[in-house]
Parts: C-alpha cells; structure tokens; sequence
C-alpha cells in the first residue's frame, strides 16, 4: 500500500514540479510564418504579386467598377439608377460623408510595397535578373497607387520606410515632392520593365501611361507647362511600335480578343476567381439573353442619354453603347424594345456595354479582363496636349482623325477650328466619344477647369457657383485628419 | 525545442521527488500499535456506510469503512478515542474505554450539506468563504425552455446578466458578470472551451446554438458564480470574466431511485412589427410616387379588390411545439454510487423550418475507497437542428427569410399561375419568402465530455489528487440553396458542408492539505494544470448541380471548376501552476490567499508566463460577543478581497507576422500571392484585471431574512487592443497594451421567508448596477472626437433629430441643401478655425454633432422570485428585469422608411402613415426623401427605449396524493407559462431578441408535465 502512495506521489510531483515549457513553443498549421519566407523565386512572385491586391477584387478598387466608374459617376457622363451615389453626383460629398474612400487602400497598399521592396532586395538566392524586374514590378505599383491618390485628393503623407514607427506623425507631402516622387518612380520602373508581360502585370507601357496620365493631373494642379511632358511620354509609349488601334471599336474588348494590342493595362479576370461584374453592373432587369446565358442585373448605372444624343448616329462607337435591349414579348420570343420605353419616365440613360455576355458566367462573374488603360488614349492625350502647346496643328488632327476614321465618321479638317480654345472642347467631346465610361471624365473635366460648370448645369444640388474648384480634388477622410492632426485638408472643405 | 534542457529538468523533478519521498518516509514512520479495535458504522436506518473514516484521536492512525461498514483499527492505548467523520454525516467520537468492538450509528447532517459551497479546484463551507461566490441550487433555477443551463440563470443571480440574443430554437445566450465578457464554464472542475460553430458556406447563416446546449439542465445539482477576483484568481488568464462553476448531480446512497418526467408545450409568436395590408400598401406606394413626382403604380380597382394580400410572416409560421422528457436513476448501496440519466429534448420552432433536437445521456459514478476516492463523469450530447435562412443586414437576393417576409410585397400571391413561386416583377432580385423555406440549413453536434477523478490520501490531513478529462465537440454543418432561390438558380444549385472540432484535453495533478489544529484550520493546495484546445475545420462544397433532389449527398456532382475545399487547424493551450491556502483562527478570523502561474504561447519568449495572485480576509462578525449582545444577527460577516486575473484572448498572428495567401490573376493563369494583412507586434504582453470587493454577508429575524452586498471595483490595464493607425503605416490597426479601463458595480441580493408555516412563502430578490467606462483612455484607441472621455464603453452616440421641417421657410441655415419634409438635426459640436473639435455648434451639420443617446447595456437590472407552498400546492414565478438601456431599433427604422417604397415597392410598418407628406406637414416621421445631413435613419427618432420587465416563468404545480398507487412514490403535475407578460416601451420586436432588422420572433410557451418518482 505504501509503494502506491509513494509512486502517486511521485506522479504528482513529476508534473508539478518539471512542468513543460517547451509545450509552449507556438504552433502554426495553416499558416506561413515569417522565418520561412523570401527564400526561392516562388516566394518572391508571391510576395511581390500580393501588391496586386487592390487591382483584382470583384468589384471595388482598380478595377473597371471602382475607381474609374466612381470617378465617372460624379460627371455629366453616368448616372446612377439608385439612391446609391447621390452624394457624387449631387455634389454633396464632405469630409464626413462620402460615397468612396480611395485614400486609405491605396495609401495601405503603397506603404506596404516598402517592405516588399526591401525584402526582394534583402534576397539573397535571387538572380540579379529577377530581381530587377521584381523590384521594378514593385516600384511601379508603389508609385501607381501613390498615382491614385494624386488623381483624386492630391498629395499625402509619402511614407516609404520599411518598417514605419505608428507614432510618428508626417504631414501631407507637397505637391512637388509628391509629383517629384512619382515621376522618378515610374520613370525607373518603365526603364526596367519589360515590353510585355501577362496580361494584368506591370510593362513598360504601362508606367509610361500612368506617368502621362499623372503629367496630365499636373497640368491643372502644378503648371500648364506640363503638357510638354504629357505629349512627349505619350510620343514614347508610341514610339516603342507596340500598341496600335484594332480595327474594330467594339472587338477592343471581346472575350476572343482580350491581350490586344490596342490595350496597354488590364486587369485579367477568370470568372470562377475573381470574374468581372460590369455586365451584371449595368444589364436592365428586363434583359433578356439572345443566346440564353444565364445573368444576373442589377441595373446600377446608364450613360446619360444628354451624352448619347450628342453622338453621331452613324458612329460605329454606339454598338457599344444600348438603346435598345433584347426583351421577351408575351409569346416569349425575344425582340428588341427601347430602353426609354421599358424605363418609363424616369429613364436616365443607355446602357454601357463595352463587356458584354460570357456563356461561362459563374454567377455575376465574368472573364472578361478590364481594359483600364489603351493606346486611343494616348493618341487623344497627345492631340490635346499640342494644342495647348502650340494651338491647332496638323499633328494632332492626324492623331484625331485616326479615331474617328475607325468610328466610321468624316475626318475632321485644321480649318474647322479657328483657336485652341475651340480645338481643345473638340478634343474634349472627341474623347468623351471615344472613351466614354472608362473613367476619363472627371480628370478631363477638372483639366479645362469645367467639373463645376457642367455640375451646375445638370442642377447637382451640392454646387451652385459654377467658378467653385474646390470640388476638383476630394476631402481627405475626416477620420484621417482626427488620428493625425499635422494633415491639412484641402482647400474649401 | 531545446531537449537537452528539458532533459535536465526532468532528472532535477526526479531528484526532487526522491528527497521528498525520503522525509515523507520518514513522516509515515509509526510505532507498533497494540489494541485492535473493530465494529460497524450504520446510518440510523441500519444501513451499512462505507468509506467513513475511522481515526484515532491525536494521531496518524486512520483507516475507513469497508463494504458492509466494518472496520478495523489498531489503537494506541485503552483511553484512545476514536473519530469516525463521514461528509453529510455529524462527527462522532467515541472513547475506547477497553472496548474492542464499537459499533456507531451517524446521524445525517443536513445542515452542513447545504453549507457546502463549490470553488475552483475545491470546495468549502460557506462559512468560510471570504471570496464572492453566488450559489444556486437545482431548485432555484429558473424553469426554462432553453436546452441550455445558462438560461436557468436569467435574473437569479446579482451581477449576472443573462441575454437572450434570439428566440431561435436552441440559438444562443449571452452571459456576462459583473459586466465582463463571455465568463469561463467549468463542468464537475473541468474547464470548457465553448465549443466551436460553422459556417454555411452560402450568403445565409443562421444563427449558431449555444455551445453550452450539450448539458442538461437536469442534471444539474448546483451553480456556483465565481465573482471577485478572491474566487477568480485561480483561473488565472481565464478568469478575468468571472466564472461559472456547473456541479452535476451524484449518486445518492441508497436503494435505486427512478425520476421520470415530461413537459410538453406549444409556442406562439410575440411581438412583431405592425405591417400594412395588400390595400394599404398599394395606396402608399401611389401617394408616395405622386409626392416625386411620377405616376401611380397601382389601379384602385386592383387595390379594392386584394382586401389584405398576402400575409407572408403567416405563410411562413406555425405553432411551436415544446417537449422535454427526462429519465434518471441514481443509488448504489455498496462502496459505489450511480447516477445515470437521459434526455429528449424536441423543439419545434415557430418559424417553419427551424427546430431543435436533443439527446443526451450521462454517467456519474463514484468510488470510495478505504484511502481513496475515484469518480469518473461522463456525458455524451447529440444535438440537431435545422435553422432557417438568415443574414442580417444581407439584401436583395441576400435578404434572410425573416426580413423578405416582412418586406415583401403583400399584393404579390405565393404562387403565380403556373404554380412556381411568384416573385416581384418591379424587383426580380428579391427571392419570394416562401420559397426561401426551401433553402438548408443543418447542423449536427456530437459533444462528448468525461473527466475522471482520483484521490488518494497520503497522511492525515492529506491528499493527492489527478484529474484527466476530455472535451470533444464536432460540428457538421450541411446546407443547400436549390433553384427555387434567386441565389440558388443564379448559381444552379449550391451545396456545402463543413465540419468544425475542438479536442480539449487537460490534466490536472494537486497536493491538498486539509486539517484542523485546535483554534486554527487550514485548507490548502498546490497543483498544475495543462490544458489545450486543438481545433480543426474543413470544408468543402460546390454549385452547379445537375439536380437540388440530392441535396449535399453528392458534392461530386457539382462542377468541377467551382467546387472548393478548405482546411484549416490551430492549437491553443496553457500550462499553469496553482495553489490556494485557507486560514481560519477560532471560526471567526478567515484568510486566503491564491496564485495562478499561467503560461501561453501566444507570447513571445519572455512575456509567456505571468503570475496572478490573490487575496482575502472575512471577519465571522456573528461569533463576537458585542454581535451576539445585540441579538439581532443570525449571520454577519464582513469581506474584503484583493486579487488579478488576466486574458490573453488575441491571435497567434497578432505577435507573429502571419502571412496571409491568396491568388491573382495575370494572362487568365492563377498565381499565389502572400503578403501580411496585419502588423503585429512582437512584445505583447497578458492583459490584466486588478479586482478589489468589500462585501457583507448577513442574516437578520433568526435568518429569516439572509442578503450579501458586495461592491466592486475591476481596473483592466494593458488592455489587448487593436489601436487605429494612420493608413500611411500600411495597415489601419496595430495590436498593442493600452490603456486602462474601469467596471464598477454594487450588487445585492435579499432572500426573505415570509411564511413558514403551513404556507411557505419565499422570496429572493436582486439588484446590481455596473459601469464600464475608460480609467485612461488612449486617443490613439478611440479618434472619434465627439465621445467624451468618461463615457460608458458601450455608449450609443447619434445624430439629435429636433424635428421635421414643415415647408421651406424652416431650412435651417446649418442644413442648406434639405429640404421640407426631412429631419432637422441639431448642430451640437463643430470645429474652430484650426479644425479643432469644441463643443459648440459651427453652423454645419457633420459626424461631430453625433451626440450620447444612452447605452446599450442595461445600467441597472433586478430579479424578483417567489416560490409559495401551501399542502400539496406549489406556486412560483420570476420576474427579469434591465433598466435604463437603450436601442437602436433597426427594424422600426428599416420599415418606417419610405424611400424604399418608391426604391424597392416593398412591404413597411403601420408607422409610415405618420410621415410627413405636402398634406401633413405636421408630422413626426420625415417624408423618407434622402437626406444629405447627418443620418436618415441611424438617429435619435429612430433610438428607443429598451428597458423591460419580464415575467420570465409562472409554474403551478400539484403533488397528486399516490399512496394508493403501486410502484410510484410520487406524482407531480404542473402547468408552466414562460415568458408571459413583458412590459416595455420599445417599439416592435421583442426588446431583448428583437434588436436586429430580422430577429426571430419571440415566443411565449404553455406548457403542461409530470415527474414521476418510482
């Protein structure tokens, strides 16, 4: 009896006393801890791609539904059909309340590139080849979302430490170190990109384009004199003979033509991963597929039939573009019907159809990629840009005309206009035309110092001088102001 | 691991063992004894007790009764006296005088048995406690008509707040004490894990069913509420939020006995919005469409006709039905007692579709041995339920069953002509309710729990004990959205299924040392505790299914390109050392200390262990003769404790930078992307609560009137927390120790026997207030300017509505754009020329002006009971109540809002006929156009009332005269009403379930039952 009281003694002293310390080392199953990372190329892809993040959701962000659709919606171009974006299109957004936050995932996401480039070049089992192009992958996207920011609220902190201290509080760059920074990065990044890479990746092309789009925002924000360098970066992105317009306005963004070469970024969508949602975006409940693909239609937003009525009816450019939907009439066959008539009175607009139906719809998901940025683009941006150099010239009806000939319109002849002035709301209306809903407008609008005026004139109850450019850049998030007092905000707000 | 240091620690443990082993040795060391003495111990029915100890007065001598309850011992010498203690029986001694055979007869000690109170890792007298601890036993739980014990708490207990959260069959309870978190549930001393849930897969989720439903409210023997920090400390990390001692019945000694018995009730549905009719709804939709403008929807010939329309809440509901049936039998007349027990528990839910079912059954043995006790409990619980589609907040063809039924249009039929469910043609996204009936939703628990407990007794006074338990839950949740859905025909077909488990196994080792020494007792112990929760989840599912006939059977039948499967696992578990040491002078001077060593992982090397202590003192006021004197207290005793506990309830990713995986898209090819979502923060540290309570026990009229007051005041420092950031540190939130929080609170309970004579009536009442508010708030937690800094952490701030503006002349100048028939908010708060937030209004209506509306946690609650005896009779209820809390009523705002009239011609409440229209402009309700200031709906109009006091249960009872009856010994009937008054200002729903925009009704329940005892 006694040597079983001793040996449960012993059993109780053994755990008391030696206990198990080392039970306590942490345990991850599923997840991929720090110390076994940015070793192999593997990881650096991976850990570089991850900066890709804010370009591939459903909806939202950079794709063709976020920052581009958004940005339309507070323009005489789209309109939405719900309550949903009545502070954008009234004007009536404020520091508190606002329909978009395009400040903090991008700013996140910049921020985040740092470590990212740090670690890529911390690599050690890395070519030097690989390297490059990572790093240079990077640096483009930091600098892109930086880009974003600059488009819509103007400079931010420009954070680009690593290992940033939380309690440290910087102020809003200036304009010049921002824009400074930007171009320095995009102009490194499109040194060391590629011509080509897989659809949605970062190219040459692709950072030429953001820097002239940003060159373009200066232009307004910085000086005029930036147009110089608006129409020579986009002289660069045509003189590396890789894009060109297709032939058919309509094909630039067909299922069986995606990778073109008419556009220079997209975002690459497989529908059962991270589809696109444009078409369930805009489709009219009544929609009924010709060839009977299932679709969802959520009837969001429409083209302003003001903008539709300025288009010339033989411009080949409408196809893309819906007045008429296929409806089911009581027999139940299919018919075309007006979309004014089916709307009622309240009829706001047409409907955008640049993507149009996928028979492997997954959902409300689609495969089409999201054209964000193509070459017509650039030919329109340099025609605009010369003339505000040197006025009316010869170059950019040329650059024009190659346009409207692919719409099937009359070329435009340098006789018709008569000053810059006139050229330039040409241009203006010319790209509206050709780049309806793919988020030029507002930029455009703010460029010719036309965002206000053409607010007033649609009666937005938010604006009523039409001279008020506070408008032209947004409120910076009031909650971001309230955590870190040494940001301003800008001006009017 | 380091196994070399390891290994040294464990030849030092041995080496320790061995010096031990030799001075025990040398303890048990005795003299030869000379006079055997042997008898027999009965109860004073002749029965046979087994296990009694048998002690030779002022030695080590001792030994216990065997089977028939005979024993043996050897004494010192004739004038020995032997000692024979037996729990619940009076001790007895009896002088030897040269006898060799005594025999003795224990007479059982009722009075000691109910003093016996249950604290962590032990027990005590209740006398003796000097720490807060509520008991409750069986026959004063509330009789509900939840599966889950927590129910049986509500309004029992001061300083227990019990939250209905839905009135889904089998869905959850909130408990908090004291105003903390989800406290720690400990069954018979092993410690639960809560369990796990999981998820549908799909856009709907239905709420998950308490984790704590796999016990039996019937088996259990009694509740402790571990309060104050005197009683908590001992839990250590997992204390901080008080907690619940759950103590099972145990075989009684004794001949087999066989309680049978069976409730059966039907439920009904209370409190529901009060929604238009078919015409009423189609008129509104014409003058609203006029008022912008546009033309009527709807003719009057059409409108005349439909009379009320579809009533899509009553398509959806029926009659609940309620049936419990419990078995059990318990006894055993040898050295082993059983109780075994069964459970049937059958729920059928208002709601269509919505059930509860449980089976459970339990074994509790118990063994005493000569120097040795074993018990072993085990309960397995199979629990089944079919919920119903919800997802709140969710809309269009997300929208739960509950929220389309009150939303849906009432002039549309449940079926179009050609029998399909018929849907809104104006709004083809939104599915028809009654097809969402349709739609899957089951969950199959399997919960098994067995512990088992060994005592041994090494030397006078002291004892080893070792439990080994396990928990493991396993949740299968199976569900299928088919074709008739909008969500199910856009995706053909959805299916899913996913399978969540938790392994919970601890060990637990002691040493405990229990004596009296003339004037001074002690009680003590010293342990460690190794616990861990291994939890894993899979799941896997898919869309696209040729047929909905076969459900999740065949996930293989889905497409390929979009079935899916995931797994997912992680551990959490604790080390920990633990002792406790109870000193008590003369029965009247008490103290206690405790200490819990817990260990982690989910701190870094350094910061993983942290030590808790506490301690207490009491002052036995009722043994001092100036007490005494004044012949007025039957009991009083003055407490005080001090103590810590802690939590360390964040992720293993919050000190570790976890990287999280995802994939991206290029050229139409998947990549793996990875890269960290969150910033951790390496040198995280425990979070602790520092709890001081003074507390006074007392009885007054010779006991007739009992009641405890504690105050207590909690101060929570290194608050875990997930600080904002600026986004320009890449991430919004950083985890980090921060600042301090305070809870403060009073309780007190009174229990009052106002007859005692051949009509007994008693009463029990409690009150408690708590506070929670910040100690030293950190900016960097909360940036939102216009919380004030001494605000209760569960303020509800919102825009002031001061009215409507009638006609254009009233615009205010700080709300330019508005127009008439929108709300006026006031302009409270703004901002000076620098942007500075100050209080004072700035002529613009922003966030700033949102303002304190009150707090959603109620600020005071009370209970009431009342149980009233009178010869074969028993009638008793209680009452629940919470003061002094308000709500946003979600619903009452969500269908009082005409805008979706127009937006959406969808289904609203009676309430919107009171807005304001060119016609009224008189109105109290805002015409429902958008507003650009403040907010719509999220405002004061829309915050009400939420207080409520409940009668929670009313039951009479008969015990049926059953002499004549063979076999039975007795024979109750009852007849129960639960939930059958409640008074409340809030509007709607329930004001405890009906919080959210698309609760599950409440229900009252009438029920009938018989218990039969053989």
């Amino acid at each position: 009896m006694k040597n079983c009281k001793i040996l449960f003694l012993a059993f109780i002293l053994y755990f008391t006393v030696s206990g198990c310390e080392n039970a306590l080392e942490p345990e991850t199953f599923d997840a991929i801890g720090p110390t076994n990372f940015w070793k192999t190329k593997a990881d650096a892809d991976a850990g570089m791609f991850y900066l890709y993040g804010w370009f591939q959701p459903e909806w939202g962000g950079m794709s063709a539904t976020g920052v581009p659709v958004r940005m339309d919606l507070t323009t005489d171009e789209l309109k939405g059909t719900r309550n949903d974006y009545n502070r954008s299109e009234n004007f009536l957004w404020t520091s508190t309340q606002y329909d978009n936050d395009f400040y903090t995932e991008p700013l996140q996401m910049a921020v985040r590139a740092n470590k990212v480039i740090d670690n890529l070049e911390k690599m050690e089992s890395l070519s030097a080849d690989d390297k490059k192009l990572l790093v240079a992958e990077a640096r483009c996207l930091r600098a892109w979302y930086y880009a974003i920011i600059y488009d819509i609220y103007g400079p931010s902190v420009l954070e680009l430490s690593a290992e940033p201290n939380i309690d440290e509080k910087k102020s809003r760059a200036t304009e010049d170190e921002f824009t400074k920074f930007i171009i320095d990065e995009l102009t490194a990044a499109a040194n060391d990109l590629p011509l080509q890479q897989a659809t949605g990746r970062m190219t040459k092309g692709a950072a030429l384009m953001r820097l002239m789009k940003t060159y373009m925002v200066m232009t307004r924000f910085v000086d005029k004199s930036y147009y110089n360098q608006v129409a020579e970066t986009a002289k660069k992105i045509m003189d590396l003979g890789y894009y060109n317009l297709q032939d058919s306005y309509e094909r630039i963004w067909a299922l069986d033509n995606e990778g073109n070469k008419e556009i220079i970024f997209a975002v690459s969508r497989i529908a059962t991963r991270n589809g696109s949602n444009w078409l369930a975006h805009v489709l009219p409940a009544q929609y009924e597929s010709p060839e009977g693909n299932p679709l969802q239609k959520w009837n969001v937003y429409r083209l302003r039939w003001d903008v539709y009525d300025t288009f010339d009816p033989s411009d080949k450019r409408l196809k893309t573009i819906l007045s008429k939907i296929p409806v089911k009439d009581s027999q139940g066959t299919i018919i075309y019907q007006d979309v004014k008539v089916i709307d009622g009175n309240n009829s706001v607009g047409a409907v955008p159809f640049k993507y149009g139906e996928d028979p492997n719809i997954n959902g409300q998901a689609t495969n089409y990629d999201e054209v964000i940025y193509r070459y017509a683009d650039v030919l329109l941006a340099r025609a605009e840009a010369l003339n505000e150099i040197q006025g009316p010239n010869n170059e950019s009806i040329t650059l024009i005309n190659q346009v409207r000939q692919r719409a099937g319109l009359a070329a435009s002849n340098l006789s018709e206009f008569s000053s810059k002035e006139t050229f330039a709301m040409r241009i203006l209306q010319e790209r509206q035309w050709e780049l309806a809903f793919e988020g030029v407008r507002r930029d455009d609008l703010i460029r010719h110092g036309l965002y206000a005026k053409k607010a007033v004139e649609r009666a937005a109850t938010g604006i009523s001088n039409p001279g008020d450019t506070h408008f032209d850049r947004m409120p910076i998030p009031q909650y971001i102001l309230d955590r870190n007092t040494n940001i301003t905000q800008n001006p009017g707000y | 691991m380091d196994n070399k240091r390891f290994t040294y620690r464990k030849v030092g443990a041995l080496l320790f063992i061995v010096i031990i082993f030799s001075s025990l040795k040398m303890s048990f060391a005795r003299q030869d004894q000379d006079i055997k003495v042997t008898g027999k111990v009965t109860d004073k029915m002749g029965q046979p007790l087994i296990g009694v100890s048998v002690t030779i007065k002022g030695t080590n001598t001792s030994t216990a009764t065997a089977e028939s309850g005979l024993y043996s011992i050897n004494a010192v010498d004739a004038k020995s006296i032997i000692v024979f203690t037996y729990i619940g029986f009076v001790r007895k001694e009896m002088p030897l005088a040269g006898q060799n055979l005594i025999n003795v007869t224990l007479l059982e000690d009722s009075q000691s048995l109910e003093e016996v109170v249950v604290t962590g890792y032990g027990t005590q007298k209740r006398s003796d406690l000097t720490g807060s601890i509520a008991s409750i036993p069986a026959e004063q739980l509330l009789k509900s008509v939840s599966p889950t014990p927590q129910a049986a708490l509500a309004g029992k207990v001061a300083g227990v707040r019990i939250d209905q959260r839905t009135a889904q069959p089998g869905a959850g309870m909130s408990m908090s004490i004291r105003g903390g978190g989800s406290p720690l549930i400990v069954i018979d001393g092993f410690p639960n894990s809560g369990g796990v849930t999981a998820g549908t897969g799909n856009n709907y989720n239905s709420p998950s069913p308490d984790g704590f439903n796999f016990v039996n409210p019937d088996d259990i023997e009694s509740i402790e509420i571990l309060k104050d920090a005197a009683a908590t400390s001992i839990y250590g990390a997992r204390g901080s939020n008080g907690v619940v001692l759950i103590t099972t019945k145990k075989g009684k000694r004794g001949k087999a006995q066989i309680n049978f018995s069976s409730k059966l009730g039907v439920q009904n549905r209370i409190n529901d919005v009060n929604l238009l009719g078919g015409k009423q709804f189609g008129t509104q939709v014409n003058e609203f469409r006029q008022f912008l403008g546009q033309q009527p929807l709807y003719e009057n010939d059409f409108l005349n006709g439909i009379g009320e329309g579809t009533n899509w809440v009553s398509e959806i509901s029926r009659d609940g039905i309620y049936n419990d049936n419990q078995i059990n039998m318990s006894g055993g007349e040898g050295r082993t007692q059983y109780y075994i027990s069964g459970n049937l528990y059958d729920n059928r839910g208002v709601i269509k579709n919505s059930d509860f079912k449980k089976y459970s059954g339990r074994v509790n043995l118990n063994h005493v041995g000569e120097k040795y006790r074993v018990s072993i409990n085990a309960n397995y619980a199979l629990l089944k339920n079919n919920g119903i589609s919800s997802n709140t907040g969710g809309q269009n063809e997300n929208a739960s069953l509950l929220q389309l039924a009150r939303q849906f249009s009432p002039l549309i039929p449940v079926r179009d002509a050609d029998g399909a469910y018929a849907i809104n043609p104006n709004v083809q996204l939104l599915a028809n309710p009654v097809s969402m009936l349709e739609v899957t939703d089951y969950q199959e628990t399997n919960n098994l729990l067995s512990n088992a407990s060994v005592e041994y007794d090494l030397a006078k006074g002291l004892f080893g004990r070792v439990e080994v338990g396990l928990e493991n839950q396993m949740v299968e949740r199976s569900s299928y959205v088919p074709r008739s859905t909008v969500n199910g025909a856009r995706l053909s077909g959805q299916a899913n299924i996913s399978d969540n488990s938790v392994n919970n196994t601890r060990l637990l080792t002691s040493l405990n040392f229990k004596r009296d020494f003339s004037k001074h007792s002690i009680n003590s112990l010293i342990g460690y505790e190794n616990q861990s929760y291994l939890y894993k989840g899979r799941s896997l599912g898919g869309t696209d299914f040729p047929t909905d006939a076969l459900l999740y059977y065949n996930l293989g039948l889905g497409n390929p390109e979009t079935n899916y499967v995931g797994s997912s696992q992680s551990r959490v578990k604790w080390v920990s050392y633990l002792g406790r040491a109870n000193y008590a002078y003369n029965n009247k001077y008490l103290l206690t200390a405790t200490f819990r060593y817990d260990g982690s992982p989910k701190f870094q090397e350094g910061n993983r262990f942290k030590f808790y202590p506490s301690v207490s003192a009491g002052w036995r006021l009722e043994e001092e003769n100036f007490i005494k004197n004044l012949n007025t207290f039957s009991q009083l005793k003055l407490r005080a404790s001090w103590g810590q506990t802690g939590q360390d309830n964040f992720n293993l990713g919050d000190a570790i930078p976890l990287l999280g995986l995802s994939k991206i898209v290029f050229g139409n090819q998947e990549y793996f992307a990875a890269g960290q979502n969150n910033l951790t923060n390496p040198n995280l540290q425990w979070q602790t609560t520092t709890e001081t309570n003074v507390g006074l026990d007392f009885g007054i009229f010779n006991s007739r009137l009992t009641g405890t007051f504690d105050v207590y005041s909690r101060i929570i420092s290194d608050l875990l927390f997930r600080r904002a950031t600026d986004p320009e540190k890449g991430y919004t939130n950083a985890p980090v120790n921060l600042g301090k929080q305070a809870n403060k609170g009073w309780e007190l309970s009174l229990d009052y026997k106002v007859l005692t004579g051949r009509v007994k009536w008693n009463t029990a009442f409690n009150v408690f207030q708590n506070t929670y508010s910040w100690a030293d708030r950190q900016d960097k937690v909360t940036p939102l300017l216009y919380r004030g800094e001494n605000d209760p952490l569960d303020a509800i701030y919102a825009y002031k509505v001061t009215g409507v503006i009638k006609d254009a002349s009233q615009v205010p100048s700080s709300m330019p754009n508005a127009k008439p028939g929108m709300w006026i908010f006031e302009d409270i708060n703004g901002r000076d020329a620098n942007g500075n937030f100050v209080n004072q209004p700035d002529g613009k209506i922003t966030s700033d002006d949102q303002v304190y509306m009150g707090t959603s946690q109620p600020r005071w609650n009370w209970g009431f009971s009342s149980y009233l005896d009178y010869k074969r009779f028993n009638f008793n209820f209680a009452v629940q109540a919470m003061m002094d809390r308000k709500a946003y009523n979600n619903a009452r705002a969500y269908f009082a809002w005409p805008y979706r009239l127009v937006d959406a011609y969808q289904n609203m409440s009676a309430e919107v006929l009171e807005r304001w229209t060119p016609a009224n402009t008189n109105a109290p309700l805002a015409s429902g156009e958008t507003n650009p200031y403040g907010d719509a709906t999220y405002n004061s109009y829309f915050i009400d009332d939420a207080s409520f006091v409940r009668i929670k249960n009313i039951t009479l009872s008969y015990q049926v005269p059953v002499k004549k009856i063979i076999a039975i010994n007795s024979l109750n009937i009852f007849l129960d009403v639960n939930n059958p008054v409640t008074i409340t200002k809030y509007n709607g729903y329930d004001p405890e379930t009906g919080l959210s925009l698309d609760p599950y009704p409440n229900v009252r329940t009438y029920s009938i039952g018989i218990n039969v005892g053989l």
